[in-house]
């Protein structure tokens, strides 16, 4: 049964995700260049999959793979009419395949890992105002933490909307929205 | 243009929106950057010859909507254009910028079009 919010049914993980989906398109094809946009993995990943760390390690069904190797992630918190929080999960490499991309260098181009951090963290914040924006906004008032760069550990808070994969130049990315089970404090600021 | 102010606590966006006032070909001769709304007070105070901000909203420190109050007290709307450049999902702050006075904004993602739309009204 569907969650009912002041405004009506609260949009359904299949919305979110749809929603992800079309930001991603929106902020990767405006922003990011040389990025392929046609997610290689959408829905729910399988628990037996993914690892402690988060790390995905999937086969599909003509038994070609792919492994997410995750070292950091983005991470906005939205609170409001619906809680959760929207990560983006990636390798090193994808990190700076990220950074390059946005910032239009070479491939070959050193950056500080501030540069790399911030990068990730202005594209969780696009991708996140996007899907509020779509999805959530309607359903009443939400409020989006600043976003921040944390270390790779699964950290569930709550039941998973569904994951996205894309395949980067030199990485892979998983974008992940939860719902959040708990309440949230304060929001990070 | 001569000069213009970028106020955004990220460096990577300030990189972004310097490189994408040159390939919208803004006429400026010099970017100047603050991270948050004190610093860009700061640049305003000891660079008279700033002609245009544009400002994040959601900063430490002092966010957009502060700064673009404390610019209102010194520069009028139509001498210091400010116009404000943020993620979709922030309007409700985007609206209170308006209405302390900033004079236009941007929507990240942007591109150099949008930008150059947004930047129009005060090339000269």
């Amino acid at each position: 049964m569907a969650e009912i919010g002041p405004a009506g049914p609260l949009p359904r993980d299949e919305d979110l995700l749809a929603a992800l989906e079309q930001a991603v398109e929106n902020v990767f094809s405006t922003m990011v260049s040389s990025f392929e946009t046609t997610a290689l993995f959408r829905g729910a990943l399988p628990e037996e999959r993914v690892d402690a760390k988060g790390e995905v390690d999937l086969v599909f069904g003509d038994a070609s793979g792919v492994r997410v190797h995750i070292d950091r992630e983005a991470v906005v918190e939205f609170r409001g009419v619906l809680d959760g929080r929207l990560a983006l999960r990636c390798s090193s490499a994808g990190a700076l395949d990220i950074a390059r991309g946005l910032l239009m260098l070479e491939d070959d181009a050193a950056l500080a890992v501030e540069d790399v951090n911030d990068a990730l963290k202005e594209c969780a914040n696009m991708l996140t105002g996007h899907v509020k924006t779509r999805v959530l906004d309607p359903h009443g008032a939400i409020s989006m933490s600043v976003p921040f760069v944390k270390g790779a550990a699964r950290d569930p808070i709550g039941p998973s909307c569904g994951s996205l994969i894309y395949r980067l130049q030199q990485g892979t990315i998983s974008l992940e929205l939860w719902r959040r089970s708990a309440p949230l404090g304060q929001l990070p600021v | 243009m001569n000069k213009v102010l970028i106020v955004d606590d990220s460096a990577t966006m300030r990189k972004i929106i310097t490189r994408v006032l040159r390939q919208a070909e803004i006429p400026c001769t010099t970017v100047l950057e603050a991270g948050n709304g004190i610093e860009g007070m700061a640049k305003l105070q000891s660079d008279p010859d700033i002609e245009l901000i544009l400002s994040d909203i959601n900063m430490p420190e002092m966010n957009g909507v502060d700064f673009v109050k404390a610019i209102r007290a010194s520069f009028a709307k139509e001498k210091l254009p400010v116009i404000m450049v943020t993620t979709e999902g922030g309007e409700a702050m985007m609206k209170s910028a308006l209405d302390l006075g900033a004079n236009g904004y941007v929507t990240k993602p942007f591109t150099p079009e949008s930008i150059r739309r947004a930047l129009e009204a005060y090339l000269g």
